[in-house]
Order: structure tokens, then C-alpha cells, then sequence
């Protein structure tokens, strides 16, 4: 399998005491080598988003806007959210990554594909940046491959719902769209009962977990909630919004999940891809520096079907009827429409 | 002219403490009810210094919201509620806004950030553009 980081390349400056942060990328390529994966992972080589694929799912003067913004000098959008002058470069290659997955993966030259930009992407929406997120790195490689007329499974594991991705894919029958995350919790969307836009019915699927809540619960999510909506709507193409946030060690949420877990779900989720050559991986959150190097290398060594637990997978939290009651929601919505 | 709820957006800083004072004040005047409404993003101030995580600190940021930074509400006497919500503060105070129905929405002139010469404006002008509600706008003392 593929892997690419933005790590030597990274000039996006959050400034000192911010969680996002470049030692993240550091992070994950110590993990990766800590995991002694040897010729399982194969170097992938990264370019830039150019304004055209990004405005795929961005508006045009907000791309303009982030870029004079940079150049300016940078400054904070929000109080989350911090531009410097090489955040937009920074992003254009961590969206591109995305891109160069798909394009690699689409020659065969592996089986999948796990991309590692900065900063994350899946708060960001068509027209503001928000919760970290400049561009949406997830979003631009599907908006690429819908166009190109693929069916595209997005699932978002990060801790906090994926606003930005959400909203982009709401109303396009082209993306199915999965979130598991805490719940309440930022950005305060994610409900069960957002299920998606009149045009495409059923294809937002949100399972909000309560704090605490283990592996287990988040394969049950998967297994039971998960699973038949994307059995219907048969991807071509599975991305995942893989943040480590959800580990029991991130600061910035409650959830309880460990290395083992991401190992689990990634091949849960590697099993809903059609066939080789159509799963990659994108980073979004993760703020535990050992957390992350253990999930993420976990996720990579799922991906390349070899076995990395550095911790054992967890059960036994809360969560169990959040997932009963989002299974309930969405097998209506399939009876509703059969 | 229905004057009958008045939201104010806090975030703990002086700037938004001149606007709750000014809220305060014309509901004083009007016999408005405000309704304060704090946005919970993912990193927060406790002491308006270093920035903490916040859903960790939920609980505290909500007793220093309700307790600290609306006090001037209890102060002036007014009838007021207090609301936290997660999002970042246009979103919040937009929805809020809709929600409540609110007349008139008050916000400080400038927290943090915002570059409305670049698109990207603060918190007050983003929702003074994208409201469909009067907005008035505190300048800092």
C-alpha cells in the first residue's frame, strides 16, 4: 500500500500551545516506523490541488480569500481556526495527496492508499473554513471521482462530526456519507436525524456516540447501521476520514478507543471496498501525539492486511442503544423507499 | 416595533463583557428579555489567556459563562437566560437567533480574528452580513 504525508512539505503555523500542530505528521511517520512494516508500505508521491480541484466543492472567493489571507501574513479566522503564510500551500498539497492516491490506486499500483495532510479538512465547508480545517481534503477526492462517475463511500471516524463534508455531499446521490463521533459535542451537527438532502435521501447516515463509548460500539455502529445502507448503495470507491481523536488518550474529546479498535474498523471498512485499489484513508484530527502514532500506524498496517495492535481493542463502554436507535432510523428510510 | 428578546453573544473577553453591558442596559430601558448565548468550539479561554480543550472543560466554561461573563445581566437586574451551544460563534449565533426569535442580535466589534477586506470577517460582521435580523454592533470601550 501507499502512504503520503505532507511532513516535508508542512509550513502550515497554528502558533505555540495550538493542538494542531506539525509534530502531528512527525508523529504518525514514528509510529509507521515503529511498526516495522517494511515493504508493505510503499512511499506515495504527493502534488498540489490546483484552484480548479479544489473548487470542486469550494466556492471561488473563498479559495481566493484563504490565499490572500496567507499571503498577507496569515492570522486567525476563528478562534479555532489559524492561517500563516504557508498554510495555503500546505493545504493544496494535502488536498492534492488525496488526488494522487486516487490517480495511483486508479494505475494499480497498490491496494490502497492512506494520506496524511495538515490541516485537517472535514469542518471546512464549500464557502468557510472552521474547527482547524482550511480545505476539505476528503471532499475533493470524492467530488473528483463523482465527477469522474463513481459512486464514492465516505465514513468519518474523527471524534467530531464532519460538518463541512456533510454539507457538501447533502444533496449528491453520488456520496454516501457515514459519521460516527461524540455527541454533544463540536460542531454541534450529526444528528440521526440528518439523513441527507431531498435529492439524495438516506445517503447522510450520523451516529452520535455518548461519552465513553468503546470499540465495540463503533463496530456495532458500523455492523448494524452502516453496513445495509451501504450494501444498497454499493460504492465504487471507500475514503475514510480517519481521525484519532476518538482514542481514549485525545484531550480534545471524551470517546474511549484505543490503536486496537482502528485496526478493527479499518478492516470492517476495507471489506465494504468493491475490490483492490479502491480504499484510502485521509487524516483528519488525533491530538495525543502517542495515540495517534499507535492508531494511525494500526490503520496503516489494517490497510496493508498485515496485523499492528499496539493496544488491545476496547468494549464494555456506553453506546449501545445510540446505535439501536440510528439502525431504527435508517432501516425505515430503506423500507420507506423500497 | 417588537423589542421583546435580545440576544448577546459571549465569549468571556472584554469585548464581548461591553457588549452584554450594553444589552443589559437597553433591556433595562425596554423590558426586554436577553438571551446570552456562548459558542463552545473545540478550544476555549478559561482566563482569557492560554487556550484549553474545550469539551473537556464543559462543565467549567458553562458555570463561568452563566456565573462570570453574564453577570452584568443579574447586575442590571434584567430578565435573561443563558445558552451554550457547540459551533463556531457565526453558526451559533445565527441559529440561536432563529430559534429564540430574537429582535435584535448584540455583538462586540471585534473578537478574535476576522478579516472582512479578505471575505473571511469576524464573528460581528459575518452575522451583520449574513442575518436576516437587526444587528448592533459594540465597539470596544
Amino acid at each position: 500500500m501507499l502512504v503520503g504525508s505532507v511532513v516535508a512539505v508542512d509550513h502550515h503555523d497554528t502558533g505555540l500551545g495550538h493542538p494542531e500542530h506539525a509534530a502531528r505528521l512527525v508523529a504518525v511517520a514514528r509510529g509507521l516506523d515503529e511498526a516495522h512494516l517494511g515493504d508493505a508500505i510503499g512511499e506515495l508521491e504527493g502534488r498540489a490541488a490546483t484552484v480548479t480541484e479544489l473548487g470542486r466543492v469550494h466556492g471561488d472567493l473563498y479559495l481566493d480569500a484563504l490565499a490572500q489571507l496567507a499571503a498577507a501574513g496569515g492570522g486567525a479566522i476563528d478562534p479555532d481556526t489559524r492561517v500563516s503564510p504557508g498554510s495555503w500551500a500546505t493545504a493544496c498539497a494535502g488536498a492534492g495527496l488525496g488526488l494522487a492516491a486516487v490517480d495511483a490506486l486508479q494505475r494499480g499500483e497498490a491496494e490502497a492508499a492512506f494520506v496524511a495532510p495538515r490541516p485537517p479538512g472535514h469542518h471546512a465547508t464549500a464557502t468557510q473554513a472552521m474547527g482547524f480545517c482550511l480545505v476539505n481534503n476528503v471532499a475533493v477526492a470524492a467530488a473528483a471521482l463523482a465527477e469522474a462517475g463513481q459512486r464514492v463511500l465516505i465514513v468519518d471516524w474523527d471524534v467530531h462530526h464532519g460538518n463541512g463534508t456533510q454539507d457538501i455531499f447533502w444533496n449528491d446521490p453520488r456520496v454516501l456519507y457515514v459519521s460516527t463521533h461524540e455527541w454533544p459535542a463540536y460542531p454541534g451537527t450529526g444528528r440521526v436525524r440528518e439523513t441527507g438532502g431531498p435529492g439524495a435521501p438516506g445517503l447522510t447516515v450520523n451516529i452520535p456516540l455518548p461519552s465513553g463509548a468503546t470499540g465495540d460500539v463503533a463496530l456495532a455502529a458500523i455492523d448494524e447501521v452502516a453496513a445495509p445502507v451501504v450494501d444498497a448503495f454499493a460504492p465504487d470507491w471507500v475514503l475514510i476520514s480517519a481521525g484519532f481523536d476518538a482514542h481514549r488518550d485525545d484531550p480534545l474529546a471524551d470517546l474511549a478507543w484505543s490503536a486496537g479498535d482502528y485496526a478493527d474498523l479499518t478492516r470492517r471498512l476495507a471489506a465494504m471496498a468493491p475490490g483492490p485499489g479502491r480504499l484510502i484513508a485521509f487524516l483528519e484530527g488525533g491530538y495525543d501525539l502517542n495515540a495517534l502514532a499507535h492508531s494511525a500506524a494500526a490503520t496503516v498496517a489494517a490497510l496493508a492486511g498485515a496485523t499492528y495492535r499496539p493496544e488491545p481493542a476496547t468494549n464494555g463502554g456506553p453506546g449501545h442503544d445510540a446505535v439501536v436507535a440510528a439502525a431504527r432510523v435508517h432501516a425505515h428510510l430503506a423500507g420507506g423507499s423500497a | 416595533m417588537k423589542l421583546d428578546r435580545i440576544l448577546v453573544a459571549v465569549d468571556g473577553s472584554d469585548n464581548s463583557l461591553g457588549a452584554v453591558v450594553w444589552a443589559a442596559g437597553l433591556a433595562a430601558a425596554t423590558g426586554a428579555e436577553v438571551v446570552a448565548v456562548h459558542a463552545l468550539g473545540l478550544l476555549d479561554r478559561l482566563d482569557g489567556g492560554e487556550q484549553v480543550p474545550s469539551q473537556p472543560n464543559r462543565d467549567e466554561i458553562t458555570r463561568r459563562f452563566e456565573d462570570d461573563w453574564c453577570a452584568p445581566l443579574d447586575a442590571a437586574g434584567v430578565r435573561s437566560r443563558r445558552i451554550v451551544r457547540d459551533g463556531n460563534p457565526v453558526s451559533v449565533v445565527l441559529a440561536a437567533a432563529d430559534d429564540e426569535d430574537i429582535d435584535l442580535i448584540v455583538l462586540g466589534s471585534r473578537g478574535l480574528g476576522g478579516y472582512p477586506e479578505l471575505l473571511l470577517g469576524s464573528t460581528s460582521t459575518q452575522v451583520a452580513q449574513h442575518s436576516s435580523r437587526p444587528v448592533t454592533i459594540v465597539p470596544t470601550a
